[in-house]
């Protein structure tokens, strides 16, 4: 199986760090080779493109994954959902695709504003302009929001720069931050959101469909990836608690059952030397309750508490592998329709 | 080491969505159907008039008012004009109109018919994207309620001409909603907003509601739907002449800005002046809620002419609006009710109405079955030659069938078979090749259909007959 990943720009570092903390960490040989392997994943093919090319790769099944930005996958995919996102959210590379007027502008506030204005150059012969880096995302947003008056400037780079330069009267750009927007002397606007993105994985589902090596890869290296993230919200806490029996100790911990583990706590006795009457407890507690429930470990009588990141949660099956193989049925039954 | 990324088998080629090919036996079906239609429209004197498939996005936009902008296949050509497919034919038939009848001259009168494929895309709906063939007819140059009337049996004989049994023509008049309109006293933005929504207003007293929250969020209505500091800035100015409430924004908004700040390609004046508008413009609350009523009353009245036009005309008595248009669309209904095209399938339905500032009068549509599968539909706009460019308003009014609709419409088609008179001429053998030959040159030569066998599978099914040499 192909799996096709940024080679660089503000996806490549932040992708190479997030597989290497799912456990699938890439090997590259140097910096000027564009291909790659998952030692932990043998079978599994990397190339490294330019993000904007991945959505294109995958598409054409020149790799069967792929790691790039939803923005982008919006952008590049073709109607025909020869590409879908598996995972939509991969936890990074995270920014919104946003509508900015100039500050000056105090009469626009909102996008109503704005369609308001592109009327009102129409009606004086004009056509609002409009630069933006993906122009088929955004004349789709400003249709559906009944804008339909205006002329968009493709263009890449330093966008925030067009209404000063006078050749554009507002930009649709990516922001992380909102920073240079400001710095720019512009201005968001209420419902001028077009796209909330960041990094997703992508697939090609009739190339996998026909292959069941590569689906079985492809598999294990979502379940990998969905793991370490629905890991990443909890801790699991140990701790060693005095008491008479192991029920004892359970009930002790539950009094509290929101930070009592997702399940509850495993409680198992202690083989002391000395006493005899020590359960270690272990339980999964949300990252925002730890405090909470080190007090509430505290008052069971609890010592020795320790704290650890926890790496993988992995439950009965992958959730995000079986809606991508809801999709592969789902075109295999549109096929047999056609047929 | 990794192994060699292995070779990518290209992918197939496939067709685009929406796009049709007809083979031998469906395009006969079409092209058929197509002649059928275009002698009829022919019998009432139009002659046909051709029009490129490719015109400037601009056109199009400005006969839709931009509603069509999303569903072209548009593109910048390679001397980087804007163009677009067609996705219909009167703008281009207008355009053409106005170029050949020069500014000042007495609009003369034309009747044309067209037909071809139209491209729209639909990213919503796979059913309504890619080519479709569209037929239709145009009368410019004449207001009279003959021309209407006329228009109105063409376009329902369309149906009636193939023998759809289940079509019905919905009508609805402008003029008639504008003259209601009218006694409110609207500006024309809040009109225009109320005419575009007449489908909303049409479903009941809970969309009135939602309608006029939109119109205060559009800044339709004023005072409401300003956010909290423009409030402020709206009681500061209120009161004050336009003039002086101008300087007053000036000066706030050289308070608020420097004059490095970008302004896009707006002046300072263009922002002072928009947001006066804004902050003042806007029709009264209790105008639009009004006009709104009015509206939602002829929105709601739905039936056979017999029933519906007596309600609208007591909607217009009680209003006090002018009675001119509903009594046309009374006489005009009156005129055709015997059409056998038309009789027993014309139903009254205002919520047609659409916001497009140049249409005005009529408006229907056809469409058959319980759920109003539409199959076409038309108008009159006298204001489309304005929009255009062209020096005054010319009379107008047209329609548009969609062929593939009529075609699944259709009582079962006659099923395609075999040419009849075509002949399969097979050689003996391979040393008669030349002599099948001369016979198939023969059989054309005397205007008859000749096949040659060259082999392959299926060749003979066209034929009626074979001759073996």
């Amino acid at each position: 199986m192909r799996l096709v990943i940024p080679s660089d720009g503000e996806l490549g570092e932040p992708t190479m760090r997030f597989l290497a903390s799912c456990g699938v960490k890439v090997n590259r040989p140097n910096s000027r080779r564009y291909t790659g392997s998952i030692p932990s994943l043998p079978g599994i093919d990397v190339l490294f493109q330019r993000t904007a090319d991945i959505t294109t790769k995958v598409e054409e099944g020149s790799a069967e994954m792929g790691i790039t930005g939803l923005d982008r996958l919006m952008e590049y995919r073709h109607d025909d959902d020869s590409v879908v996102p598996v995972m939509e959210d991969l936890g990074f590379g995270g920014c919104d695709y946003v509508l900015a007027v100039p500050d000056s502008w105090l009469d626009v506030t909102s996008i109503d504003d704005l369609a308001d204005l592109a009327l009102e150059f129409h009606e004086r012969g004009r056509q609002l302009r409009i630069a933006t880096k993906y122009p088929r995302l955004l004349g789709r947003y400003l249709f559906e929001r009944g804008i339909n008056h205006f002329t968009l400037v493709p263009a890449s780079g330093t966008l925030e720069a067009a209404p000063i330069a006078g050749y554009a009267d507002l930009i649709a750009d990516l922001s992380a931050t909102g920073t240079t927007l400001r710095e720019n002397r512009l201005k968001t606007l209420d419902g001028g959101t077009i796209l909330t993105s960041q990094a997703c994985l992508i697939a090609n589902p009739s190339a996998l469909a026909g292959c069941p090596s590569d689906l079985e890869l492809a598999r294990s290296f979502t379940e990998m990836l969905e793991a370490h993230l629905r890991a990443d919200p909890y801790y699991r806490i140990t701790a060693n608690v005095q008491g008479r029996s192991a029920e004892d100790v359970s009930a002790m911990i539950l009094a509290r059952p929101e930070i009592a583990g997702i399940q509850g706590p495993t409680v198992a006795r202690v083989f002391s030397v000395e006493e005899e009457d020590w359960y270690a407890v272990s339980l999964l507690i949300r990252k925002n309750r730890l405090l909470d429930a080190v007090t509430h470990l505290r008052e069971c009588g609890g010592v020795d508490i320790a704290a650890a990141q926890l790496s993988y949660l992995f439950k009965g099956e992958s959730q995000a592998f079986a809606g991508f193989m809801d999709h592969i049925a789902s075109l295999n039954g549109r096929e047999a329709h056609h047929a | 080491m990794i192994s060699a990324v292995s070779p990518v088998r290209p992918n197939p080629v496939r067709r685009l969505p929406g796009m049709r090919d007809f083979d031998a036996g469906s395009f006969r079906h079409k092209q058929e159907v197509e002649r059928r239609l275009v002698n009829f429209i022919g019998r009432f004197g139009y002659s046909t008039l051709e029009v490129p498939v490719l015109e400037t996005t601009e056109l199009f936009l400005r006969k839709s008012g931009g509603d069509l902008a999303s569903q072209m296949y548009s593109f910048v050509d390679p001397g980087s004009n804007s163009v677009s497919l067609r996705p219909e034919f009167t703008s281009a038939i207008m355009r053409h109109y106005l170029e050949t009848h020069g500014d000042g001259e007495e609009p003369p009168l034309v009747r044309w018919q067209y037909c071809g494929p139209v491209f729209r895309y639909d990213t919503g709906s796979a059913a309504n994207t890619g080519q479709f063939t569209q037929i239709g007819a145009e009368l410019v140059g004449s207001n009279s309620i003959l021309a209407d009337a006329e228009l109105l049996t063409l376009a329902a004989g369309i149906p009636a001409q193939l023998g759809i049994p289940d079509y019905r023509v919905r009508l609805a008049d402008l003029d008639v909603l504008d003259s209601v309109l009218d006694t409110v006293g609207l500006s024309d933005r809040a009109r225009e907003f109320i005419v575009a929504n007449m489908n909303r207003i049409g479903e009941g007293s809970n969309s009135l509601a939602s309608t006029l929250k939109r119109a205060a969020e559009l800044h339709v209505v004023s005072g409401i739907g300003l956010p909290e500091d423009e409030k402020h800035l709206a009681v500061a100015v209120d009161g004050l002449p336009d003039g002086l409430a101008r300087s007053v924004l000036a000066g706030f908004m050289r308070w608020n800005t420097s004059p490095d700040m970008p302004l896009g390609r707006r002046s300072p004046d263009e922002i002072v002046d928009r947001l006066l508008r804004k902050l003042r413009g806007g029709d009264a609350s209790d105008a639009v809620e009004r006009g709104l009523a009015l509206a939602g009353q002829l929105a709601g009245i739905k039936g056979d002419p017999a029933h519906a036009l007596p309600q609208a005309q007591s909607i217009v008595a009680a209003a006090g609006a002018d009675t001119q248009a509903i009594d046309r669309l009374m006489d005009l209904t009156a005129l055709i009710s015997d059409d056998p095209a038309v009789s027993g399938r014309l139903e009254i339905d205002f919520s047609l109405a659409r916001g497009i500032a140049y249409y005005n009068g009529i408006i229907f549509d056809i469409v058959r079955g319980a759920t109003a599968v539409p199959l076409g539909g038309g108008g009159r706009y006298d204001a489309l030659a304005r929009a255009l460019g062209g020096a005054s308003p010319v009379p107008a009014l047209g329609f548009a069938c969609t062929l593939e609709a009529l075609l699944v419409a259709m009582p079962s088609a006659d099923k395609p078979h075999p040419d009849p008179d075509a002949v399969l001429v097979s050689p003996g053998g391979d040393d008669s090749n030349a002599a099948a030959l001369r016979a198939a040159a023969d059989i054309r030569d005397q205007g008859g259909v000749a096949v040659l066998d060259v082999g392959g599978n299926g060749t003979h099914t066209v034929c009626g007959r074979t001759v073996t040499v």
